[in-house]
């Protein structure tokens, strides 16, 4: 994830439109005022509160109801001891709270950021309503450490087929986690040797959301959505399970059962999906790099003029 | 005994990924008093997020009071990483449900005309 230096140098180049890769949010904006020589604090604070445009402001007069969301800019200008923020929109205005607020966003700590080159520390900022729809933030620091860039990889662990079943017959609902625990391990026993797969359940309606994390006891509900999720190292065996295994639950013998031609409503036919590659993050890491730019090359190239009409 | 209940003093209440690995909970509360109570009084723990979400005390990695924002910011580690086979909310959206069992008893908030009680 780049910081502001790959952006200067193409600015610095005299492109007029810079395409980046993967870039921290404040830099977007940080990078212009930081190569004109203003307080690198203060520029990625600056950024980092208007990374996501109307979130740093209010509505006043449901402006984004009537323009749809994020339609509407936050001007930022920088001085050399301050910056303010304020709404590109008579109806919306930016208060201390709204301008503060977005440094929650997305942050384990609303105090500090580690970015490229240092940790902007927000801790001794100050923030004052310099008029009814502008704020004033000053006195933000930046803390310089060797340069480092946040290296985020991710490895495809194989493919992933799913099947979505309703289930409503009480007496089905009462025995779910006992139906689908030994459906899966009669799957895992079928396929075995066949190729690597895992099987995952989401049963909305009883703890899918939450899973462990979930405080409410489970009551039977009268209605179960049921996800069954395949994980598999090719997506063809992902399909074959899944296929085999939604029709096991549909046709699982469990106690009481009187739903002989079927027990679950299949919401498809055919009743799985390929949803294919899967990935899970394997590096997430501030990899040390002498030189800012050494990971990115920066070309400028002229794009022909069209003329529209 | 009356109780009030978290999300009952608070204009924010959520959850969200703090990168692949957190997933952060932010309460921002409506009044300025009833925050002071809750962070003078220390009613909101990382003792307090352990317990409501099942996890231990060092699975919370940061639990900050906020006094400009009248805010309280806690940032617990995920079960499984974000996207993740098994991971039902790839972008933590949807994890506060744990805080919404949260109550405190109606009378620490006493002189706190902006609690409602019930």
């Amino acid at each position: 994830m780049m910081g502001v230096e790959p952006i200067i140098r193409a600015l610095e180049q005299g492109a007029d439109v810079v395409l980046a890769g993967r870039a921290v949010d404040a830099a977007v904006i940080a990078a212009y005022p930081i190569m004109r020589g203003f307080d690198r604090a203060l520029a990625l604070h600056m950024g980092d509160i208007m990374e996501c445009g109307e979130s740093a402001l209010l509505d006043k007069a449901e402006v984004t109801k009537i323009l749809t969301p994020n339609r509407v800019p936050v001007v930022g200008t920088i001085r050399d001891d301050h910056f303010t923020i304020r709404a590109g929109h008579p109806g919306m205005i930016c208060t201390v709270e709204s301008a503060s607020a977005h440094s929650l966003y997305e942050r384990d700590t609303h105090k500090q950021l580690e970015l490229p080159g240092g940790i902007l520390d927000k801790g001794t900022s100050r923030f004052t309503q310099a008029d009814p729809r502008t704020v004033r933030v000053s006195g933000t620091q930046f803390h310089p450490r060797p340069f480092t860039v946040l290296l985020e990889g991710v490895q495809r662990i194989g493919y992933r087929t799913i099947g979505i079943l309703g289930a409503r017959n009480p007496r089905m609902i009462a025995q779910i986690d006992e139906i689908l625990a030994h459906e899966r391990r009669t799957a895992q026993a079928r396929f075995e040797g066949v190729g690597r797969f895992d099987v995952y359940y989401h049963v909305y309606g009883k703890g899918a959301v939450l899973g462990a994390w979930e405080p409410v006891p489970h009551q039977a509900p009268h209605e179960l959505g049921i996800v069954v999720d395949v994980v598999a190292e090719t997506q063809g065996l992902a399909r074959d399970i899944a296929e085999d295994l939604c029709l096991k639950i549909a046709f699982s013998r469990y106690a009481g059962r009187t739903t002989t031609a079927g027990n679950v409503g299949y919401l498809f036919s055919p009743n799985v999906i390929d949803v294919g590659e899967v990935y899970e993050t394997t590096i997430y890491h501030q990899m040390a790099v002498e030189d800012p730019l050494e990971l990115f090359d920066v070309h400028v190239q002229p794009i022909a003029e069209v003329n529209v009409g | 005994m009356t109780s009030v209940r978290l999300e009952d003093l608070c204009s924010v209440l959520r959850s969200k990924n703090a990168g692949p690995f957190l997933i952060t909970l932010d309460m921002i509360f409506r009044d300025e008093q009833v925050y002071r109570v809750i962070s003078e009084k220390k009613l909101i723990t990382a003792e307090l997020i352990a317990h409501m979400y099942g996890i231990s005390v060092g699975d919370v990695v940061v639990l900050e009071q906020i006094d400009h924002l009248k805010a309280i910011k806690a940032t617990i580690r995920r079960r499984v990483p974000s996207g993740s086979p098994g991971d039902p909310d790839c972008y933590g959206m949807n994890q506060e449900g744990p805080l919404l069992a949260v109550r405190f008893p109606g009378e620490v908030f006493a002189g706190a005309p902006a609690v409602r009680q019930g």
